[in-house]
C-alpha cells in the first residue's frame, strides 16, 4: 500500500466483485477493459484485495479477544461447566459473609447482603448474532454487554411490543431493567418469563425472580421458587435462608 | 436458541460457519480447543499469556485455512485437531526462534525465522490497521463490521440502516477510502 492510487467506486465494485466471482457478463467486459488500459489495474486489485482480507482478520481477532474474555477471564453464571472448586470458594465466602453478618443484625440489611452476594449480572448471549435474525436484538445485546442497559431497552422495547410473547426478548428486557434498579419491572416481566414450562429461560427467569423477593425481604416466594430449582447456588441460598 | 456446541454440525454447515465468522461456531472452537493448549504450553516453558497469543495467531491460520480452501474439515473434532496442532507447530517455532536468535546462527531453521518474521509484519500490519479502523467515525466501523465480519448483504445493511441499497454501497465505499487514506495519507 505505498502508491497513492485513486480507486473510484465503479473500480471497487468491480474488484470486489471479481474476489467474490461474481461478476456479471457486463462486469466482465469492463474487468478486463479496466486490466488492459489502466496500468495500475493489478495494484488496485491488490491493494483492494489486501485491505479487505487484512479488514476481516482484524475483526476475527477482535472477536476473539471478547470470546477469550467472556469465556475465560469475566464470570459467567450461566456455564455448566463453572468449576465446581469456584462454587466451593464462593459458597465459603458466602458463608463467612453470612457469619458476620449474624454479628451486625438486622434481617432486611442481611437479605440486601445476600442478594449482592448471589447477584451476578447476566453474560448475555455467548452466542449471540446468531440466536435471531433481528439486527435491532444483536444492536441490543452488543449494549447490553457493554452495560448500556438504556440503550438496549430502547431497541428491545421496540421489538417487544411487535412480539410481546417472546420470551428471549422479555427475558432480557427483564434483565435490562434489573440492572436499571427498576424491580417492580423486572419482577413483572420474569413472571411472565418463569411461568412459561418450554422457555429455555426459566430457570434464569425464577432464579433472578427469587432473588428479587428476597431483596424485598418477601421471604417465602423466594424460598418457594429456590426450592424447585435445581442449580447447587439454589439450594445454597436457600439453605442459608432457612438458617 | 443457539447451542455453544458444534459438535453436531454437519461439515457443510460448519465450513459455511467458518467461512461466515459465525459466532456459535468461533466461539465453541475457541472455547473447546483453548484450554488444551493452554495446558501444552503451559507444559512446555511458557505461560498463560504467551498461551492465549500464540492460539489466537493459530486461530486466525486455521481460519484463513479453511476459508481459502487449503483445508476441508470433515467434522469438528477434525477442525479441533487441526487448530491444536497449527498452535503447537507455533509454540514449536516460537521455541526454536527464540534459541535461534540466542545461537546467532544460520542454518535450518531459518525457514521458521522467516515464517515468524512474516507473522510479524501481519501483525503489524493488524496493529496500523486497528488504528486506522479506531479513527473512523461509529457507523463507518459498524458498517464496515457487518460487512466484512458479519457478512450482511447490502440490502440487508440498507435495511438495518435505513438507507437505500444504493446509499448502502455508498457508505461502504466512502468508509473503505476514508481507512485507506488514514493508512495511506
Amino acid at each position: 500500500m505505498s502508491k497513492d492510487l485513486h480507486i473510484t467506486p465503479l473500480e471497487y465494485e468491480l474488484i470486489e466483485a471479481w474476489l467474490d466471482e461474481s461478476l456479471s457478463s457486463e462486469q466482465e467486459k469492463v474487468f478486463q477493459d479496466l486490466k488492459k488500459e489502466d496500468s495500475d489495474w493489478s495494484l488496485k486489485v491488490k491493494e483492494v484485495k489486501a485491505l479487505r482480507e487484512d479488514l476481516e482478520s482484524l475483526l476475527v481477532k477482535n472477536e476473539l479477544e471478547k470470546i477469550h474474555e467472556e469465556a475465560f477471564a469475566g464470570t459467567n453464571p450461566r456455564t455448566a461447566t463453572f468449576s465446581r472448586w469456584i462454587w466451593a470458594v464462593a459458597a465459603s465466602v458466602a458463608l463467612i459473609l453470612v457469619a458476620w453478618w449474624g454479628f451486625q443484625g438486622g434481617f432486611q440489611d442481611s437479605n440486601q447482603k445476600l442478594f449482592e452476594a448471589y447477584y451476578e449480572t447476566d453474560p448475555g448471549l455467548i452466542t449471540a448474532m446468531s440466536g435471531t435474525d433481528s439486527y435491532e436484538f444483536d444492536r441490543g445485546m452488543v449494549d447490553f454487554k457493554e452495560g448500556k442497559y438504556q440503550e438496549a431497552l430502547a431497541q428491545w422495547e421496540l421489538l417487544l411490543k411487535e412480539n410481546p410473547a417472546d420470551d428471549t426478548l422479555l427475558y432480557f428486557v427483564a434483565m435490562a431493567h434489573l440492572e436499571m434498579e427498576n424491580y417492580p419491572l423486572s419482577q413483572e416481566l420474569l413472571k411472565q418469563v418463569a411461568d412459561e414450562d418450554s422457555s429455555e429461560f426459566k430457570e434464569d427467569a425464577s432464579w433472578y425472580l427469587a432473588l428479587i423477593y428476597l431483596k424485598k425481604g418477601e421471604m417465602e416466594e423466594a424460598k418457594l421458587i429456590l426450592s424447585n430449582l435445581a442449580k447447587p447456588e439454589a439450594q445454597e441460598l436457600l439453605q442459608k435462608i432457612q438458617e | 436458541m443457539p447451542k455453544d456446541s458444534i459438535n453436531q454440525l454437519s461439515q457443510e454447515e460448519l465450513i459455511r460457519g467458518i467461512k461466515e465468522n459465525e459466532r456459535r461456531v468461533m466461539s465453541s472452537l475457541y472455547i473447546d480447543v483453548f484450554p488444551k493448549v493452554k495446558s501444552y504450553i503451559i507444559q512446555n516453558n511458557g505461560d498463560e499469556d504467551q498461551a492465549k497469543d500464540i492460539f489466537q495467531e493459530a486461530f486466525l491460520v486455521a481460519w484463513q485455512k479453511v476459508k481459502e480452501g487449503e483445508f476441508l474439515p470433515q467434522n469438528s473434532t477434525a477442525m479441533q485437531g487441526f487448530l491444536f496442532q497449527v498452535s503447537k507447530n507455533k509454540w514449536l517455532d516460537w521455541l526454536r526462534s527464540s534459541r535461534f536468535k540466542k545461537e546467532s546462527s544460520l542454518g535450518a531453521i531459518s525457514i521458521e525465522v522467516a515464517d515468524a518474521e512474516e507473522e510479524f509484519l501481519l501483525d503489524e500490519r493488524l496493529s496500523m490497521l486497528d488504528r486506522a479502523f479506531q479513527q473512523l467515525g461509529e457507523s463507518c466501523q459498524e458498517l464496515l463490521k457487518l460487512f466484512y465480519f458479519k457478512k450482511m448483504s447490502l440490502d440487508k445493511l440498507a435495511q438495518s440502516f435505513g438507507w437505500t441499497p444504493k446509499t448502502a454501497k455508498n457508505n461502504k465505499y466512502r468508509c473503505m477510502e476514508s481507512l485507506r487514506k488514514i493508512i495511506n495519507p
